[in-house]
């Protein structure tokens, strides 16, 4: 069967399909009494098996067919669940992960290693073998032979699939795949030749000649996506017994005189009820290939240029109609920008549910004990600004949980619970997403990160002390600064936090830490809820436009000469009560300077209420809804102070301010 | 293989036309700071924004005339499009690798990473890879020195 038109289909329902798995083992391990949770595992590792076996995927069929084994054997109580076991399944899980990147890859498992696991697995069950297993599992597969299953007749297991279900013949696989091994079976309607090469409707027959459990059956196949019911019926005892190979005889099954029918439709297809809400979600939504979300939303972009291209001609022109034309298009094109930025978002949960696993991981080789909260998966996130923000996280968690969080014995020593808490949470103000990860670990310290400063010549010992533990604390950000003592193996090798700013800043965010000696650290990251389109103020330097982000614009200002103050070579001017520095745009940016010492000068603030900086520009424009784009290759994160470019209304290119770097940049001069 | 000649201050240079991406009539560049001054701005080419550099400048033959018949010719590599402010760009000429001189081709200028003699005037094959290593256009914050 050529099956590489439903690889990607494959890929993402195996990557669920691996999530589950692993979201159900970490909560096995805190709660190894619930039988639900084995159930799950098994029926995820039951549907993974199915998957790969019918793309032809042998090292992750055979690695899931052994899982589902001894799951099985615990399932039936026939083996006692062992923290050696669900190691051993964690590794599997790993192993799966491994094919998975194969496939992605290469576009086969054959160079994924399972070994490993699949002998982790075995010896997890101490001296059960392979051979014993396998019997073990025969035994189990003979063992329904209750009430439900009958010797005598044949029977027909009719399965019918969604009606948008987009290819029938592979889920008509699937379905064999998973039934074939419990029935006789004597043949399909559509033969398998047929389904094999694509041919098959909404309705699949499968018969059988031996005995049936019907409610495995049935459960069996509905776990095949995009099943819809299955119907058991015993047939007469006199029907033609056809040869495997004799394909479809049509009518038999509808002239059955099935006595046992049991129609499944509407039955639960999963037993708890978060399966269920998922499938029910799943049968609404379609999905779409990223990169056709990113063409529609270039082109949309230009259609935003032609809006502010278009209301500047219109308020030339004059013309009532012409208005009225633009105004509605104008509000048309707002809602559709709301409507598509909208379908752009992504809970963070995408990023969060990774975490769980890699916090356990750690915390075991770290020998620490972490509990880890997440708090606001369900809040929003553009996916481009999601996909950007993901090694972050990954980076302060496992800082936290190497330097922020104290071993058991010292946190017993301090007075706190042996455990810690990293807690990591998600919440939207405004236009921007905060993502916080705090630990309750001991503390930054300040005095160790100001003599490290002072090390690097990032300051002098006598400007440390007067530095605000903010100020401090903000050093970590400097480039190759690291407090570790020993590079270990979690952290601690430089390259990070000022990495971590620099992605964030990039996403025309910030990183904000806070830190209580004994009570823990928290870094926060403020990062755009979108990034393509924003509110900005034009201004103008030299010759050219630049934009501020609106968003990071607190304030414009008209200064006389008199209000500016100098203090050995810089400038401040007091403003909306407050005493700012002062720097001209022009120096900054390495353009032409100007004497400005006895004109009404133009001053833009930028940043935050708490953390602002007063910059001199030429003149303000006007504000513009800007398509922001990326400076490319060559530029993009090289020019200081410029986080992109934008194409404005007339085609023009302006660059636009990277205001968080211009105030960490003022902080950070001495 | 072919090449397209371009023929910044008098002195003939060839770029592999399978690193070329397009020529383009020279639209309105905004000027970057902090740039090396052979760095003459971004264009806005048809949506996307492309940084253009003086390639005369950039190889120290002094700066281009910009007069009607100069053209941007648009390289790229994987992760990087630039485009190349040239006086002039139409001649497309066929040049055999066994034309290629590549001794001391360097000395002449690290751009260069061959040469070849076309009807008895000398070309220098341009290295794309070199022109296009971003490290060379910026001016790094130590240099500037804020």
């Amino acid at each position: 069967m050529d099956t590489s038109q439903y690889i990607d289909l494959f890929i993402e329902e195996a990557r669920e399909h691996l999530q589950a798995l692993s979201d159900n083992l970490l909560e096995l391990e805190r709660d190894p009494g619930n039988a639900n949770l084995i159930q799950a595992m098994f029926r995820s590792a039951h549907t993974i098996k199915g998957m790969a076996a019918s793309m032809g995927f042998e090292r992750m069929a055979h690695l899931t067919h052994e899982m589902e084994d001894r799951l099985d054997d615990i399932r039936s109580g026939r083996a006692p669940l062992a923290d050696a076991f669900i190691d051993a399944l964690f590794a599997c899980v790993d192993a799966l992960e491994g094919c998975l990147q194969a496939i992605v890859e290469e576009g086969s498992d054959a160079s994924a290693s399972v070994e490993e696991a699949s002998r982790k697995l075995a010896a997890a069950l101490g001296s059960t073998t392979s051979a014993e297993i396998a019997a073990t599992g025969e035994l189990a597969a003979a063992k329904p032979a209750d009430a439900a299953v009958s010797a005598t007749g044949e029977w027909d297991i009719q399965v019918r699939f969604a009606a948008d279900c987009s290819m029938p013949a592979v889920r008509a696989y699937m379905v064999y795949q998973a039934l074939q091994e419990g029935l006789s079976v004597t043949r399909t309607d559509p033969a398998l030749e047929r389904v094999m090469a694509g041919e098959c409707g909404l309705e699949f027959h499968i018969f059988s000649a031996s005995g049936v459990d019907v409610d495995a059956v049935r459960s069996q196949a509905l776990e095949v996506a995009e099943v819809d019911s299955v119907e058991v019926t015993q047939v007469a005892a006199a029907a033609p017994a056809a040869a495997p190979s004799s394909g479809a005889v049509p009518g038999t099954a509808q002239s059955a005189s099935g006595k046992q029918s049991q129609p499944a439709a509407g039955a639960p297809r999963a037993a708890t009820q978060a399966g269920a809400k998922k499938n029910q979600r799943a049968s609404q939504s379609i999905r779409v290939d990223l990169s056709r979300l990113d063409d529609v939303m270039n082109r949309f972009s230009e259609i935003v240029m032609d809006k502010t291209r278009l209301r500047q001609l219109a308020s030339e022109r004059q013309d009532a109609a012409l208005e009225d034309a633009v105004h509605h298009f104008e509000r048309v094109c707002d809602e559709l920008q709301s409507l598509l930025l909208r379908i752009r978002m992504l809970p963070v949960d995408t990023v969060f549910q990774r975490f769980p696993r890699m916090v356990r991981d750690l915390a075991k080789s770290l020998g620490k004990q972490v509990e880890l909260r997440l708090e606001g998966q369900e809040t929003e996130l553009d996916r481009t600004v999601m996909d950007e923000i993901g090694d972050s996280l990954v980076h302060l968690i496992r800082n936290a949980l190497d330097h922020g969080l104290e071993t058991p014995a010292e946190r017993r020593e301090a007075g706190k619970p042996e455990t810690g808490v990293l807690r990591l949470s998600a919440y939207q103000q405004g236009d921007d997403v905060f993502i916080e990860v705090r630990d309750d670990g001991r503390g930054l310290n300040r005095e160790k990160i100001a003599r490290k400063a002072v090390e690097m010549g990032l300051l002098e010992a006598d400007e440390a002390a007067k530095l605000s533990d903010e100020q401090v604390y903000g050093l970590l950000f400097a480039s190759g600064f690291s407090t570790a003592e020993s590079v270990s193996d979690v952290s601690g090798r430089g390259v990070g936090l000022d990495a971590v700013r620099d992605t964030i800043v990039g996403l025309g965010g910030e990183v904000d830490v806070q830190s209580e000696p004994g009570r823990g650290t928290s870094f926060i990251l403020r990062v755009p809820l979108t990034l393509s389109i924003i509110q900005a103020m034009l201004v103008r330097i030299e010759d050219e436009r630049y934009a501020i982000p609106l968003s990071s614009l607190v304030q414009i200002y008209q200064v006389e000469p008199e209000q500016v103050k100098e203090n050995g070579n810089r400038r401040y001017v007091e403003l909306g009560g407050r005493l700012l520095r002062l720097v001209d745009a022009r120096e900054w940016l390495g353009l032409e300077p100007v004497d400005r010492a006895q004109d009404v000068i133009q001053v833009a603030v930028l940043g935050r209420a708490d953390k602002a900086l007063a910059v001199i520009v030429d003149e303000f424009l006007d504000t513009e809804e800007i398509v922001v784009k990326p400076l490319g290759g060559y530029l993009q994160g090289r020019i200081p102070g410029i986080s992109g470019a934008a194409i404005l209304g007339d085609g023009a290119v302006v660059l636009i301010f990277d205001a968080a770097a211009w105030v960490a940049q003022a902080a950070g001069q001495r | 293989m072919q090449y397209i000649l371009c023929r910044p201050a008098g002195q003939v240079y060839a770029i592999a036309m399978d690193a070329v991406k397009s020529v383009e009539r020279v639209g309105r560049l905004t000027k970057v700071p902090n740039t090396k001054p052979f760095v003459k701005g971004l264009m806005n080419l048809r949506g996307e924004l492309t940084p253009v550099i003086d390639l005369a400048h950039f190889l120290e033959l002094g700066k281009t005339l910009q007069s009607a018949q100069a053209r941007v010719v648009v390289v790229e590599s994987a992760d990087v499009t630039l485009g190349l402010l040239v006086e002039y760009a139409r001649e497309v000429r066929e040049i055999a690798d066994a034309d290629l001189d590549k001794e001391d081709a360097r000395s002449r200028n690290q751009a260069v990473r061959a040469v070849a003699n076309v009807n008895g005037e000398a070309v220098g094959i341009l290295d794309i890879n070199y022109i296009l290593d971003p490290t060379h256009g910026v001016i790094t914050s130590t240099q500037k020195g804020a």
